[in-house]
C-alpha cells in the first residue's frame, strides 16, 4: 500500500517538475544532499528549524560540508531591522532547505506548514532551489484527505499553510508556459524511510 | 477606475480593426482554450463537482451576512482587523489610512480585480506612495500604462515583440524578444521591490468562515512574496468570495485552477489566516454595488462567480474584441452581466447585448451560471423595465425590420414577394467567395465586420417543382 503511494506520488512529482528522491537511511539522505548541494550556484545555504531537520541534525552536517549557513532568527519575536538582514542575506542563498507538514500524493503537492520551521515560508520561497525533507509517513492521499483531516481540528492554532506544487510558473506573455517567475527555479523532495 | 462602457461600440470597432491585438488573442486564447479541454476530459467528477459547488455558492450567498459575521470574528480572533467597505471610496481612504500610519513609501501589490474596480494604484500614487505590481502580466500592464484585459491573463492583448518594445523603453535593456529572457528581466527587478516593500495588497480567493482563512491561488510566487515578506499584509476581497468551511474547499480547489489554466492545482495555494508572527493582517470586504445583484432574485447567481475567466475564453465576442473593449474592469460574458448592476444600468448598456447567446460561458463555467439566461433578462429589463426603449438608438430600426418581418412570415405571397426582391437586390453585392459583403445603410451595420450569407440561387418550391418535371 505505502510503495504504491510512493509510486503514484513519483509519477505525478515528476509530472509537475519536482525531482523526487527516496532515501534509506541516514547516509542516504547525506548522500543525496551532496548531489543537490552541488547544483547550486553559491556555498551559501540557508535552512529553517523544522521538527525533522533538527532531529537529523542537517546543522552540523551542512556544517561539516564546509557550507556557509544562514540561520533563521534565534528571537521568537524578531525586531524589523534584524529580520529584513535576515531576508537580504536568504536573498542570496543559493539553495534553501526546509522540512514539510504533508505531501499529497495524487498532485505531487508539498505542504509547508507550522512543523516545517518557523520562517520556512520565506527559506522555501527565496532562493531558486527548494529542498524539503520530508518522511514516507506524511503522505497523504490527496487534498480531500488532508482538509477533513485539518479539519477535525480547528480549534488549533490557525491555519498558515502553503500547497507547493512544482517550481515557480508563469505563461503571461503568450501564454506560453516559463518557469522560474519569482520563486524557486527547481524543486527538490526527499523522503527518509 | 475609469468607465467608459457607454464608448463600447466605438472601442468594439478599434478592436476589431487592430491586427496586433487580433492576432495577439487568436494565438494566446488558442493555448488556454487547449489547456482548459485537456484537463476536464480527465476530470470524470466535473459535473458532480459543479452541481455541489453551485449548491454551497446558492446557500453562502443566501445567508450571505451572517456567513461575513463569521468570518469577520474568525478573522478578530486571530489578531487581524476587519473593514467592510460599503463603495470605492470607504476602501481607498481605509487603506491610505493604513499606510499613512505605518509612514510606508514602497506598496507591493498581487493581483486584484477588486484593487481595479477602485482604482487603487491611480488613488496611492496621487498621494505619493509607489505601488508596483508584481504578477508578471500585471506589471506589464502597469509599465504599460494599460488596464488587464482578462481576469487572469491581465496581458494577453499583447505580443512578446510588445513586451520586449515595452522593456526596452521602460527598463533600459536591449530588445530581445524571448519570453524567458523578459521574464528572468522581471524577476530581478521585481526581486528588489519584494525585499524594499513596507506593505503587501493582495486579492482573495475565497475567505474560509468557519476558520477565518483567506485562499490564494498562483503559480509565480509573487502572492507569496506579497503576503509573507512585508511587516503588513492587506487583503482586498468582494463580499462574495465567502465560503462557510475549510472542507468546501475542495470542490473550489478541484474546480479553479482547471477552469482557470487547466491545471490540477497551480504552483502555489496560500491559507493564511489573521496576524502571522509578527506580521499585522487586514481584510477589507467590499460591497460597491454587489449588495444590488444580492437583491435581485434572478441577478444573485452572478454573486457565485470564482473569476477563473472560462467563460471569457470560450465566448466568440470577448475571442474578437479582447477585455479592453469592454470598457471596466470585468470583460467577456461574466462581465456584461455584472458591469451593468455594479456601475449603473444606464452607463453600461449596451453590455447584455454583447452576446451571440450561444451558452458556451454557462457550459463553461465550474458554478453552472445560467450568463446566456441573465443576459436576456438584463436586455429585458432595459427594454421593458424603464422607459429606456425611447432611447434605444437601434429600437426604431428594429421594430420596423420586426413588423416587416411579421408580415412576410404570415402571408405566403409577401414572402414570396419579399424573397424574390431579396434575390435580385442581392446580387450585386455577391463576392466571389459566396457571401455578401458592402451592403448600403442599414445592411452595412452588419457587413461591415461580418459576412451575410446569400439567399440560395432557387427557392425550395421551385427545386420541388423541377424535380417533378424531371
Amino acid at each position: 500500500m505505502r510503495e504504491d503511494r510512493i509510486a503514484a506520488l513519483a509519477e505525478e512529482l515528476a509530472k509537475v517538475g519536482t525531482r523526487f528522491y527516496l532515501a534509506e537511511d541516514r547516509p542516504g539522505l547525506w548522500a543525496i544532499l551532496r548531489e543537490v548541494l552541488n547544483r547550486a550556484t553559491s556555498r551559501l545555504v540557508a535552512w529553517d528549524r523544522g521538527e525533522l531537520l533538527q532531529e537529523l541534525s542537517l546543522k552540523d552536517f551542512l556544517k561539516g560540508e564546509g557550507l556557509e549557513l544562514i540561520e533563521p532568527p534565534q528571537d521568537p519575536t524578531p525586531q524589523r531591522d534584524q529580520e529584513k538582514d535576515w531576508i537580504s542575506r536568504l536573498n542570496r542563498a543559493g539553495i534553501g532547505i526546509t522540512g514539510l507538514d504533508y505531501v499529497l500524493a495524487t498532485t505531487g503537492t508539498i505542504v509547508i506548514g507550522p512543523s516545517s520551521g518557523p520562517y520556512s515560508k520565506a527559506v522555501s520561497l527565496l532562493p531558486p532551489i527548494h529542498v524539503a525533507i520530508g518522511r514516507p509517513n506524511q503522505i497523504m492521499t490527496d487534498l480531500e484527505e488532508l482538509l477533513s483531516t485539518l479539519s477535525l481540528d480547528i480549534s488549533s492554532p490557525s491555519l498558515d499553510l502553503v500547497f507547493i506544487t512544482g517550481p515557480s510558473r508563469t505563461a503571461d506573455i503568450e501564454q506560453t508556459l516559463t518557469m522560474g517567475v519569482h520563486g524557486p527555479l527547481e524543486l527538490d523532495l526527499i523522503l527518509l524511510k | 477606475m475609469e468607465i467608459n462602457t457607454h464608448k463600447f461600440h466605438s472601442q468594439v470597432r478599434s478592436a476589431l480593426t487592430d491586427q496586433s491585438l487580433q492576432e495577439a488573442l487568436s494565438r494566446s486564447i488558442g493555448h488556454i482554450l487547449q489547456k482548459r479541454e485537456k484537463a476536464f476530459a480527465e476530470f470524470q467528477e466535473a459535473s458532480t463537482l459543479r452541481q455541489q459547488a453551485k449548491k454551497i455558492k446558492e446557500e453562502t450567498i443566501a445567508r450571505l451576512d451572517h456567513y461575513l459575521d463569521e468570518l469577520q470574528r474568525k478573522v478578530e480572533e486571530s489578531g487581524g482587523k476587519v473593514y467592510r467597505a460599503r463603495d470605492v471610496r470607504e476602501a481607498r481612504r481605509y487603506i491610505a489610512s493604513i499606510i499613512r500610519g505605518r509612514k510606508a513609501r514602497l506598496v507591493i501589490k498581487s493581483k486584484s480585480m477588486v484593487s481595479e474596480e477602485i482604482g487603487l494604484n491611480q488613488y496611492l500614487e496621487k498621494r505619493g506612495i509607489e505601488v508596483v505590481e508584481t504578477d508578471l502580466g500585471e506589471y506589464i500592464v502597469q509599465l504599460a500604462g494599460e488596464r488587464p484585459s482578462h481576469i487572469i491573463a491581465p496581458a494577453i492583448h499583447k505580443s512578446k515583440e510588445e513586451v520586449a518594445r515595452l522593456f526596452q523603453q521602460r527598463l533600459g535593456i536591449s530588445y530581445e524578444p524571448a519570453i524567458d529572457r523578459l521574464t528572468r528581466v522581471a524577476r530581478d527587478r521585481l526581486r528588489e521591490k519584494f525585499l524594499q516593500a513596507d506593505i503587501g495588497i493582495s486579492g482573495v480567493n475565497f475567505a474560509i468562515a468557519q476558520t477565518g482563512t483567506i485562499v490564494l491561488v498562483e503559480n509565480e510566487g509573487n502572492i507569496r512574496f506579497v503576503t509573507t515578506l512585508p511587516p503588513v499584509h492587506i487583503a482586498l476581497m468582494g463580499m462574495e468570495k465567502v465560503i462557510p468551511t475549510l472542507d468546501d474547499l475542495k470542490v473550489f480547489l478541484a474546480l479553479l485552477p482547471r477552469s482557470a489554466t487547466g491545471q490540477k492545482l497551480p504552483s502555489y495555494v496560500s491559507l493564511l489566516t489573521g496576524n502571522r508572527g509578527q506580521q499585522e493582517f487586514y481584510l477589507i470586504i467590499l460591497d460597491n454595488g454587489r449588495h444590488r445583484l444580492l437583491a435581485d432574485p434572478s441577478l444573485r447567481e452572478a454573486l457565485y462567480c470564482l473569476r477563473c475567466g472560462a467563460c471569457l475564453n470560450i465566448c466568440p465576442v470577448y475571442q474578437k474584441l479582447g477585455g479592453h473593449a469592454y470598457g471596466w474592469v470585468y470583460p467577456g460574458p461574466i462581465g456584461s452581466l455584472i458591469t451593468p448592476p455594479l456601475i449603473g444600468f444606464y452607463r453600461a448598456r449596451a453590455l447584455p447585448f454583447a452576446s451571440t447567446l450561444c451558452g458556451a460561458c454557462r457550459d463553461n463555467c465550474p458554478v453552472n451560471i445560467d450568463i446566456p439566461h441573465l443576459l436576456l433578462y438584463l436586455r429585458k429589463e432595459l427594454i421593458q423595465g424603464s422607459n429606456l426603449s425611447r432611447l434605444w438608438p437601434d429600437s426604431w430600426l428594429e421594430r420596423i425590420f420586426m413588423k416587416v418581418w411579421a408580415l412576410g412570415m404570415t402571408h405566403s405571397h409577401l414572402y414570396r414577394l419579399f424573397s424574390r426582391i431579396a434575390r435580385t437586390v442581392q446580387r450585386p453585392f455577391l463576392k466571389e467567395k459566396g457571401v455578401i459583403e458592402g451592403l448600403p445603410f442599414p445592411g452595412s451595420r452588419w457587413t461591415k465586420q461580418r459576412d451575410l450569407p446569400p439567399l440560395a440561387p432557387m427557392t425550395f418550391h421551385q427545386w420541388w417543382e423541377e424535380q417533378k418535371i424531371r
